[in-house]
């Protein structure tokens, strides 16, 4: 992959997927007086804008803003 | 007529006023009803967008699912982020094929990069379909929250009339510029009528939210975890597979015009970047779910919690303004699921080639489905309840074919795609109505799969094909 930062893309899919599997997000569990499942996945939808931040920031874009779009979604489809 | 129900329809009515001043002098041309001049800024794109997530659902559903199965609710939270991460690679190339296309509608994504017209007219049936009873809903739900809000039935019915009948009149008015000025209005309202429920159950529940949570985990402590019955982990995981798939890909061919009609593919990334944290606003109806568990009656239709709990908790006034503004969560999506079946009618099924004979069609087209839903809505509200349960996973049949699109060098066939496409709708059709038990696995993920095996075994046969030598002609 020419563009490894698209990776940061698929942190937040990985967590938001693994949510039920993570047994200390899985319980009876309170984080800040709310269920430690609707926390972890507030602070994933966080996340994402994080994540995506990165991939814009990484992105190396032209003037063109549609050569760049192509790119994007070529590596990803790649 | 109480003060609740005066504030309610004045609510619709003002809506539906700044829809309507949303039009722009024009030349009465198809493509700038639909996709204005493919010039909106990021902020406008944003608010369209944003409209989209933000429908009944989110008033209705998602805390009658945290009422009956509590933290599973979340899902929403999870599919909506998914979306914006495909959408930050998908949006910029849809938008970039349609303007050097000439896209107005999905279907015309699929006609012209599979060059195929019969493809294009088969999407725009399925597309058509399938929205129906998206729209339907939509409208009945107007109906029950002004139904909840009011205690009047008849209010609520007579709700769905103005309601649709006013947004059928700023679409044809103003088309996709009145309902970017309606969303504006409709955030906003979003906003205020949650935090007013939120505030309304902090202030009920002994302790606050925190106390709302510890009595919960005290006495119902399988409704902070996956271990429910339809609502475990693979109920969860299956659902933000194809609910994030379908949403991410633009498989729902209303999702399109905002995306068509955007300024650049820059404003449609930024949007991406940032519109996750927006959906953030969804744990309020969620956390409104939980306390529906200990403030409202067991066995009260879960759908009806939030509106519920808005009576029991706020002065009449105050329930006056989350109805509108769960109202506008049900008027901006009718126009924009209208808009998307009346395109696809009258652009890629009718084929009508004049932009203006199309814009006209398309005119009728708009008052057709409407009137439709609407009547179906107020007479035979079960009828397309069935038929809403292949919406989501039945529209996510065209995934395949759009990613295949999407690439610079489209490498399937039109046949493929849609031998593809069929088999994945029958499939799923047998596996809802023919009472095959899959237990809490989306039937919509399930279909996915003999989708793409038929559609790459397709491929490698017509491949095979048109790569076999011309048999040398006898002398």
């Amino acid at each position: 992959m020419r563009k490894p930062h698209v990776l940061w893309a698929v942190v937040p899919v990985v967590a938001f997927l693994s949510t039920p599997f993570l047994p200390f997000v899985n319980g009876p569990h309170l984080w800040f007086g709310i269920p430690s499942v609707l926390a972890w996945c507030m602070l994933w939808t966080v996340g994402t804008t994080a994540s995506l931040a990165l991939v814009e920031h990484f992105a190396h874009h032209t003037d063109e803003d549609d050569h760049v779009t192509r790119d994007e979604y070529e590596e990803v489809a790649a | 007529m109480n003060t609740t129900m005066a504030i309610t329809l004045v609510g619709i009515v003002t809506i539906a006023v700044v829809g309507m001043s949303g039009r722009r002098p024009s030349r009465g041309e198809f493509g700038e009803w639909t996709v204005g001049k493919r010039k909106f800024s990021t902020f406008t794109t944003w608010f369209l967008q944003a409209g989209e997530a933000f429908t009944t659902f989110s008033f209705l559903g998602l805390a009658g699912i945290a009422f009956g199965g509590g933290v599973a609710a979340a899902f929403a939270l999870c599919y909506l982020a998914i979306n914006f991460v495909l959408q930050y690679f998908t949006a910029p190339r849809m938008r970039e094929l349609g303007r050097k296309g000439g896209y107005l509608t999905q279907a015309d994504f699929f006609a012209d990069r599979f060059r195929s017209p019969l493809l294009g007219k088969v999407v725009a049936v399925v597309g058509a379909v399938f929205l129906l009873p998206y729209l339907q809903l939509q409208i009945t739900g107007l109906g029950l929250i002004v139904q909840l809000a009011t205690g009047s039935r008849t209010g609520g019915n007579l709700s769905m009339v103005l309601a649709t009948v006013l947004t059928v009149a700023f679409v044809l008015w103003s088309g996709i510029r009145g309902i970017a000025r309606v969303a504006y209005l409709k955030d906003a309202l979003m906003i205020v009528g949650l935090v007013v429920l939120i505030v309304g159950v902090a202030l009920s529940v002994n302790g606050g939210i925190g106390g709302l949570f510890e009595t919960v985990r005290n006495s119902h402590p399988n409704l902070l975890t996956f271990h429910q019955d339809g609502y475990d982990a693979t109920f969860f995981v299956t659902a933000v597979i194809i609910s994030g798939l379908g949403g991410g890909l633009g498989t729902m061919a209303h999702l399109w015009p905002p995306v068509l009609a955007a300024g650049s593919g820059r404003a449609l990334r930024k949007n991406a970047v940032w519109l996750p944290l927006y959906q953030i606003a969804l744990g309020i109806p969620v956390i409104v779910g939980f306390a529906g568990i200990l403030l409202v009656k067991p066995g009260s239709p879960a759908n009806g919690v939030a509106l519920t709990l808005a009576g029991q908790t706020l002065p009449g006034w105050l329930v006056g303004i989350v109805a509108v503004a769960a109202a506008s969560a049900a008027m901006v999506p009718s126009a924009a699921i209208v808009v998307g079946i009346s395109s696809l009618l009258s652009r890629n099924l009718l084929s009508v080639r004049n932009e203006r004979a199309q814009l006209r069609t398309n005119h009728l087209c708009v008052v057709a489905a409407a009137g439709l839903a609407l009547v179906l809505g107020l007479t035979r509200p079960g009828l397309l309840s069935d038929l809403l349960l292949l919406t989501y996973g039945g529209l996510t049949q065209l995934a395949p074919a759009i990613v295949m699109g999407l690439a610079k060098k489209v490498r399937l066939d039109a046949v493929p795609a849609l031998l593809g496409i069929l088999t994945g709708v029958g499939v799923l059709v047998w596996l809802t109505f023919g009472g095959v038990d899959v237990g809490t696995v989306d039937t919509g993920l399930i279909a996915l799969v003999p989708n793409l095996v038929v559609t790459a075994v397709a491929q490698l046969i017509v491949r095979s094909r048109s790569l076999a030598p011309v048999p040398a002609e006898a002398n």
